[in-house]
């Protein structure tokens, strides 16, 4: 509890100049989660709303992942230091991250659905303030709104699958949500909780999102969008498992699938040394969701947790370069990996964290990621259907193709556009910063987590968060064992042949050209922003038609109704004034003119005024009598 | 024998001094017109005449049939006499009462004596002489602006009114042919016969003209707008209430059962009325023509009052009639005050809101009572009227009376339009020269105490209550 | 003990606007401190009527379910055979209107700080400001139909005045649509009062009466409780068993429809609510806040006091059309107002969204559903008339309000950018803040409502999600369009009157924006106390309208 309350305060009372002060309230709340970790799983309630209990819940699960929270949010704080060194919204930078840690850790720590409901929305909101944090730029602001549309959207089916859980079940905590005869229902709720992990887990169709929240700062990035937000969806599914039906399982599965292999065509083909990253997270995060389809959810969180360090890792040099490329030169775009190359002897310390949590993520032996990955792989095997250990095994080629190409284009190589390199500009980050580099690459190496090298379930948490397990030997054991180095190495090694500094490929990326064809879809993210524009334009136009609506048919049949009213009101006055009126004067003007000529005869207007009368009244007698 | 008549005769009179009182001292106004032609002394005249009157009021417990039950006086009618002559005083502060001679006084004591008797008549005879003094005295009171505006109103009431007269006692001639009687309480029709039926419509269409029901309302518009405005006030009152009283007596003889027609063509006019009254104001510019369109709905919602027995009818009718006097007393009487400024249109009012804040305060007030909204008598008189004809509908089941309910409640919102031309046009129009109007302390208390009679009796309804209570042993 | 706290909260400010109108027209400090202190009082009294009520009495009929009652008698009328009429100066708050009578207190303060800087005609302005006062805080209070009747319709001349006279270009057309859409609803209402005090009788007061003057009548009352107690005479035509019935449809249920209309329009329900963005756009600021704030819910009240507490049977039978509607609103109002560029229509629009989920909540008839519709209300109130406040800042600096015409105010106008986004996102239904909860537990009570009594389909409820999904649309397209991006203004004048949020604004946003981050998180300081009074009210209509519907 206290690390929450003094992440709070602390961000309140800080201001633009003590820089230092929030990641020293960080580092705090750090310490105070590590003593979360060695305390009994334990509930805590209160009234909400009269029917309705709210309730945190700590158990090891939710300590080892507000440790890592605390964790990677220190780091990237420290980073931040350097990185957002001199910038003028610097005070606000930290009150938004630092919201964002708070919500982040309430997510975790929620015991009710909906209090997790209520922190979702809150890491929604503080990551569209991050990532429109340089909000002037409008392109910027426009992501940030994408990225926060596409999670509603999801949103709104997490809602619906939590309401649908309280009606059921009177109340929806997570401690005790326990599995139910198989109903409809059930299966209903199951996927509406998915659709709103597949979307803050940024997976099909919601994947768009990630790559847009690359806008943000990238220590943002690295924070929210490697480690920390998008996991959100993993731990919720985990959390959710228990009343999971098969069928809502089997869609998690596919679609954690799909969404790997989507992701990981994508990554081929990105010049943003951002979205490489963007979307080999989006990759991984279908991993561990389709880990959690078929049921190996340990995996899925053990590869949460290596995936976190390199990752950050990744991300964090990546910001490095970025850094670096500004100062260097300002007049070329300082994130696309065609005017890099040759960095290697510019940022050596870099270069040796990207190589490492690199390997990581290709999944190298003797890596963090190597181990959780084969986990998940070998349970793909698992599956219901053949396409998702095969999509699985596919991207498990693919993401080492594309990361050997990032590194070779980014620090091998020779410098494609001129470098303005001084001794100003040519550095390396200050020492402090550094650390975090270290500690992120030494996370991804295999002996942090996991003293067998081989086997992911020495994990060392594993025990600690899901109680002892009986070591169970995989059929398919040691030829994923087996095929996954394969696939490693042959990814790696065809990367190397294409862009292996001086290779014809590499070259060709000196020259910007404009992609093409298939090239220009995969580096569109399959062209998901069609698909979103399309649904905004679809929507622009319902509500187009609907405030015409308004104005046309409605306001005009109202205003129609009192138009008519007025006419019908003019024309009653009117054919009183000039018709009747009319008559009547006519008929004194008759009497006149005819009593004058013909003096002797009575004026004929009364009679003809007797007729009018009677007239109505014999029609009136007509009418009623006859 | 004779003298027990003679005696008969006399205790009868005492029934009718007030009536008597007014025809006294409408000579004597004339007399001493001829001999001081003041207007202030004509203006006096006529106040003490009429209080004076009120002196010899008395009320009636108990239904009176005087002179051959050729005349009724019960609770009802001696309470409207009171008021009718409670509701007159008050124009000789009307702005144009500077002007008025005691001839014009005259005139107005003999409409109130035509109205009281039209009120009172029991014998067709009496009906029609009533209905004709108080015929004749419009004819001529319209005329009294003297110009050639007016008189053009005049000739076309004159011509409108004489072919009722005409139709009226045409038909009186009929009834008296078939039923053999011309005292009303001894006629009863109940007999499906076709003479009868045209000789009633007939007679109807005399006391319709007088009360300005659709199709006899034509006169109306112009005669409101032309006569002369403290004339109009009274015109558009006092004949009214005493036409719908005498309208219901009539209507009262007639079996239902057999002239089953009856009910659902007095709808059918009602509502035609309420139309053509609502409707007709809304294009209207002229601030009397517009009021005057005005009266014609607020008659078609009067006539409601006669379809319902009983005594939801009677409390109906006699708090929409009382309020509607009030309503039309007030608002009369602010026309008369910007008329002598010049201000005749709707449009006049523009802008006014910054000198005179509190007028239009005032306007509203009889604007909303005109219309029917709270927190004014208007809305309990309407609201009174409403409920009667629920309870009717419901205890009948009669889809006429649902009918009629629903167009009096949709013509509130139509009235909306109309009567809020003035305010609107107070507050919200802004005038490019503001027309410098001013008036006394008197006037200024005059209205204030008039339009806040109207919230009075909203929020304080005992006193009409109790009058209406006073009702309860006639047979509505 | 007689209690009269309820009669000063609705009378001061009419007392004090009889004391505005002796103050000269030219003091205007003093008429606007004397509003102020008006409305302060009535603030605070509201305040210890928040505080002393006592919430903890579980009610189990409708006469002992009000507290801080008075009465008076106020009008009779006796009619031989009919009876007697009875209306009664009858007021007393249950949970369900004491809360709105703090809101309208709250909200009605910081519209007089809203209008502070009123310089033209002001004395009628604030004169008419209290009279609204008094109406609309009686409006709340009224447990009489007539004296409710009659603040509800006093309502609608010193509105029609505030927006004609001191609104915007096109106040006339806006003022008159505003006057005879809700005048048409109130006199559905009006046919509907007059066919229940007809039917009501009560026999006690009969007894009563009957021994102080000796004469036995029928007693007909226009007294709420008795119509929700159901004290139909003989043969009633309104009363449950009666079999009157017209087109095919009871008269019970057509006087349902009549009050559902005649409400609506003012709540407002697509598709009766085209008055809403023409009187909001065309409105000086104070008066949106008011008529967002509190006038608004007076429809939705209405909707619980009236119609549904009155029409049990028939709001069961109608709830799947009713909720039909509400969900209606919530699409349509939010796609509505995602095609605005004007930034107060748009508010406007999103206003008639937000309040469909007062009636879809409503017409769930379970214990969320109810007392989300009511948080519904509260937040809604707090909330837009916080984003009034917030357009009527830009709109006093540049009096444009067209959200094209100014882009990146973020960097210009900082403090005022970070009230804006509060607001916003509390009305996009954000966690955290108090719009979230109103309509989370009305979603709950939509999509639970078909296992619980089964009167509205599940679908409808997840249907209204997709509001909330075009609100966050059309908020952060206005936040991105408005206040992101480089600063750029259509007139280049603006660029120097555009400062920042000046102190009397955070007054009035400030105590907005606490409170709605308060009742965000904990919601149980408005829920709680109303409990056992929501919970009555739904048990009890279910079981009366049960039980009805089986006769």
């Amino acid at each position: 509890m206290l690390p929450l309350i003094g992440g709070v305060l602390g961000y309140f009372f800080q201001s633009g100049k003590s820089y230092r002060l929030p990641a020293l309230f960080i580092g705090a709340g750090l310490i105070q989660a590590l003593r979360l970790l060695t305390i009994d799983p334990e509930v805590i309630r209160w009234s909400w709303v009269p029917g309705i209990e709210l309730g945190i819940y700590i158990d090891h699960l939710s300590a080892v992942l507000v440790s890592l929270v605390y964790f990677i949010s220190l780091l990237v704080h420290i980073f931040s230091m350097h990185y957002m060194c001199g910038d003028p919204g610097l005070g606000r930078y930290w009150f938004k991250l630092g919201f964002f840690t708070t919500s982040m850790l309430g997510l975790l720590i929620s015991d009710h659905l909906l209090l997790l409901f209520v922190f979702w929305e809150m890491v929604g909101f503080s990551s569209y303030l991050l990532i429109g944090f340089w909000f002037k730029e409008t392109e910027k602001a426009t992501s940030a709104r994408t990225a926060f549309m596409v999670n509603r959207v999801a949103d709104a089916g997490l809602i619906i699958g939590i309401i649908v859980l309280i009606t059921m079940f009177g109340q929806a905590y997570i401690s005790e949500l326990n599995p139910i005869e198989n109903t409809g229902w059930l299966t209903f709720a199951g996927i509406a909780l998915a659709i709103g992990a597949f979307g803050k887990s940024a997976q099909f169709p919601f994947f768009g999102w990630l790559n847009k929240a690359m806008a943000g700062p990238t220590p943002v990035s690295a924070l929210i969008h490697a480690a920390t937000m998008v996991t959100a969806g993993i731990y919720l599914l985990v959390r959710v498992y228990p009343v999971l039906t098969p069928v809502a399982l089997y869609l998690v599965a596919i679609t954690g699938a799909l969404t790997a292999f989507i992701a990981a065509v994508a990554a081929l083909f990105q010049n943003d040394i951002k979205a490489v990253l963007a979307y080999s997270t989006i990759s991984q995060l279908g991993y561990m969701i389709m880990g959690v389809g078929v049921g190996a959810y340990e995996s899925s969180i053990f590869h949460l947790w290596t995936h976190a360090f390199f990752k950050a890792g990744l991300f964090l040099a990546a910001g490095n370069v970025i850094h670096f490329m500004h100062k260097a030169n300002h007049d070329v775009d300082g994130q696309d990996m065609r005017n890099m190359g040759g960095l290697k002897k510019y940022l050596p310390f870099t270069f040796l964290t990207y190589l490492i949590c690199g390997s990581a993520l290709a999944g190298l032996p003797l890596t963090s990621g190597f181990l959780s990955k084969e986990g998940i792989l070998g349970a793909s095997l698992d599956a219901p259907v053949l396409i998702v250990p095969a999509l699985a095994f596919v991207s498990a080629l693919l993401t080492p193709f594309y990361i050997t190409r990032q590194i070779l284009l980014v620090f091998t190589g020779e410098v494609r556009k001129g470098l303005h390199v001084t001794n100003e500009t040519f550095n390396e980050p200050w020492k402090p910063v550094k650390m975090p580099f270290a500690l992120l690459a030494l996370g991804s190496i295999w002996i942090f987590s996991s003293f067998n090298p081989f086997n992911a379930h020495g994990w060392y948490l594993g025990e600690y968060v899901f109680g002892p397990e009986e070591p169970v030997q995989s059929p398919y054991g040691i030829i994923v064992l087996m095929s996954s180095i394969v696939l490693v190495a042959m990814g790696i090694g065809y990367a190397y042949t294409q862009f292996k500094p001086g290779a014809r490929k590499a070259l060709e990326y000196k020259n910007l050209v404009e992609a093409t064809g298939a090239i220009r879809f995969f580096l569109s993210g399959w062209a998901i922003d069609r698909v979103y524009a399309f649904f905004n334009q679809g929507t622009l136009i319902v509500s187009n038609f609907a405030a015409l609506v308004d104005r046309k048919v409605v306001d005009r049949l109202v205003d129609g109704a009192g138009l008519m009213g007025i006419i019908l009101g003019k024309g009653t006055g009117l054919f009183d004034r000039y018709v009747v009126d009319g008559i009547v004067n006519g008929l004194a003007g008759l009497s006149r003119m005819v009593g004058r000529t013909l003096a002797k005869i009575q004026a004929p207007g009364i009679q003809t005024q007797l007729a009018f009368m009677l007239f109505i009244m014999v029609l009136m007698i007509y009418w009623y009598l006859f | 024998m004779l003298k027990e008549q003679l005696g008969q005769i006399i205790e009868h009179l005492t029934y009718l001094r007030l009536e008597a009182a007014l025809i006294v001292g409408a000579t004597l106004l004339l007399v001493v017109g001829l001999i001081n032609k003041k207007n202030l002394v004509a203006r006096i005249g006529f106040a003490v005449v009429v209080v004076g009157s009120l002196f010899f009021a008395g009320f009636n417990e108990e239904t009176q049939w005087l002179f051959t039950k050729s005349i009724v006086t019960g609770p009802m009618e001696s309470v409207l006499k009171m008021l009718f002559l409670a509701f007159s005083v008050w124009i000789v502060f009307y702005a144009e009462a500077e002007k008025r001679t005691s001839e014009f006084y005259f005139l107005i004591l003999s409409i109130l004596i035509g109205s009281i008797f039209m009120m009172s008549a029991n014998h067709l005879l009496v009906i029609y002489i009533a209905l004709e003094l108080t015929s004749f005295t419009g004819y001529v009171i319209t005329n009294f602006n003297f110009q050639k505006r007016s008189f053009e109103a005049g000739i076309k009431y004159l011509l409108f009114g004489g072919v009722s007269s005409a139709v009226t006692l045409y038909g009186f001639s009929i009834i008296y042919g078939m039923g053999g009687s011309l005292t009303i309480s001894e006629l009863y029709f109940n007999e499906a016969n076709p003479f009868l039926a045209i000789g009633l419509l007939s007679m109807l269409a005399g006391i319709l003209f007088k009360v300005s029901i659709f199709p006899f309302h034509i006169w109306t518009p112009s005669t409101y707008q032309e006569a002369p405005t403290d004339a109009v006030a009274v015109l558009s009152v006092v004949p009214k209430i005493a036409g719908f009283v005498l309208l219901n007596r009539v209507i009262s003889i007639i079996d239902m059962n057999v002239f089953g027609w009856v009910q659902p063509l007095l709808v059918v006019i009602g509502v035609a009325t309420i139309a053509v009254g609502t409707l007709g104001a809304l294009g209207q510019t002229n601030v009397k023509r517009l009021f005057a369109y005005g009266a014609i709905a607020h008659s078609g919602l009067l006539l409601a009052c006669l379809l319902i027995d009983g005594k939801m009818g009677a409390t109906a009718f006699f708090w929409y009639a009382m309020i509607y006097a009030i309503m039309n007393l007030v608002m009369f009487y602010l026309a008369s005050l910007y008329e002598s400024q010049g201000v005749t249109d709707t449009t006049g009012f523009a802008g006014l809101v910054k000198t005179q804040p509190w007028w239009g305060a005032l306007i509203v007030v009889v604007m909303i009572a005109q219309i029917g909204l709270p927190p004014t008598a208007g809305f309990t008189a309407k609201f009174y009227l409403f409920s009667a004809l629920w309870e009717a509908y419901v205890s009948l089941s009669d889809n006429y009376l649902l009918t009629y309910l629903i167009v009096g409640v949709v013509s509130v919102i139509f009235s909306l339009f109309y009567y809020l031309k003035i305010p609107y046009s107070f507050f919200i129009h802004s005038a490019q020269k503001l027309p410098q109007i001013k008036f006394d302390a008197f006037s200024f208390l005059l209205a204030t105490i008039l339009s806040m009679l109207l919230l009075w009796f909203f929020f304080s309804p005992e006193l009409l209550n109790n009058i209406v209570v006073k009702f309860s042993s006639i047979d509505w | 003990m007689e209690n009269h706290l309820l009669s000063l909260i609705v009378f001061i400010p009419l007392l004090f606007a009889l004391g505005v109108f002796f103050i000269p027209k030219t003091q205007h400090l003093l008429i606007k401190v004397v509003t102020l202190v008006a409305t302060l009082l009535q603030l605070v009294l509201s305040l210890k009527l928040f505080f002393d009520y006592d919430g903890s009495f579980k009610p189990s009929e409708w006469s002992e379910a009000f507290l801080f009652v008075e009465k008076a008698d106020w009008i009779q009328l006796s009619l031989g055979n009919y009876g007697r009429f009875v209306i009664d100066y009858f007021v007393g708050v249950d949970g369900i209107s004491m809360p709105l009578v703090v809101l309208s207190a709250l909200l009605l303060v910081i519209g007089v700080i809203s209008s502070w800087r009123l310089t033209e005609k002001v004395k009628g302005y604030f004169i008419l400001y209290l009279t609204l006062s008094t109406s609309i805080v009686g409006c709340f209070v009224a447990l009489d139909l007539f004296l409710f009747y009659v603040f509800f319709e006093f309502m609608l001349l010193p509105m029609f005045f505030l927006i004609g006279i001191w609104g915007g270009p096109r106040r006339a057309y806006a003022s008159i649509k505003f006057f005879i859409y809700t005048l048409l609803g109130s006199l559905l209402i009006l046919i509907v009062m007059i066919g229940l005090f007809i039917s009501i009788e009560d026999s006690s007061r009969a007894l009563k009466m009957a021994d102080e003057t000796g004469k036995i009548e029928i007693v007909h009352s226009f007294s709420l409780v008795k119509m929700m107690e159901d004290s139909y005479g003989a043969e009633a035509f309104l009363a449950p068993d009666s079999e009157v019935a017209f087109g095919g449809i009871s008269l019970r249920y057509w006087a349902f429809i009549l009050l559902m209309i005649g409400f609506a329009i003012k709540l407002p329900v697509v598709p009766v609510h085209t008055w809403l963005p023409d009187a909001h756009v065309e409105a000086p600021t104070a008066i949106s806040v008011i008529l967002a704030g509190i006038l608004l819910k007076v429809g939705g009240y209405g909707f619980f006091r009236i119609a549904y507490g009155i029409f049990p049977d028939a709001a069961m039978e109608y709830a799947f059309p009713v909720a039909c509607f509400g969900v209606l609103s919530i699409i349509y109002g939010g796609f509505a107002a995602l095609a605005q560029n004007d930034l107060k229509r748009m508010i406007a629009y999103s206003s008639v969204s937000h309040m469909g989920f007062v009636m879809l909540g409503l017409a769930t008839l379970t214990i969320e559903g109810i007392s989300g519709a009511l948080f519904q209300m509260i937040s809604h109130g707090l909330i837009s008339g916080a984003l009034f406040l917030v357009v009527g800042v830009v709109y006093d600096r540049t009096h444009d309000r067209q959200i094209q015409n100014l882009s990146g105010l973020a960097s210009k106008m900082p403090v005022y950018t970070f009230f804006t986004v509060v607001f916003f996102f509390a009305s996009l239904g954000l966690p955290g803040f108090s719009g979230f909860v109103g309509e989370l537990l009305t979603l709950i009570g939509g999509i639970g409502s078909e296992g619980i009594n089964g009167l509205v389909p599940s679908w409808l409820g997840m249907l209204a999600v997709i509001g909330i999904i075009i609100s966050a649309a059309y908020y952060l397209w206005a936040l991105q369009r408005m206040f992101f991006g480089k600063f750029w203004a259509r007139e280049e004048s603006w660029e120097d009157k555009l400062n920042d949020v000046d102190r009397r604004e955070w007054l009035m946003l400030l105590p907005l924006a606490v409170l709605v981050l308060l009742f965000g998180i904990l919601p149980g300081i408005i829920l709680d106390p109303i409990d056992n009074s929501v919970n009555f009210f739904v048990d009890n209509l279910l079981s009366r309208g049960q039980q009805f519907l089986i006769k």
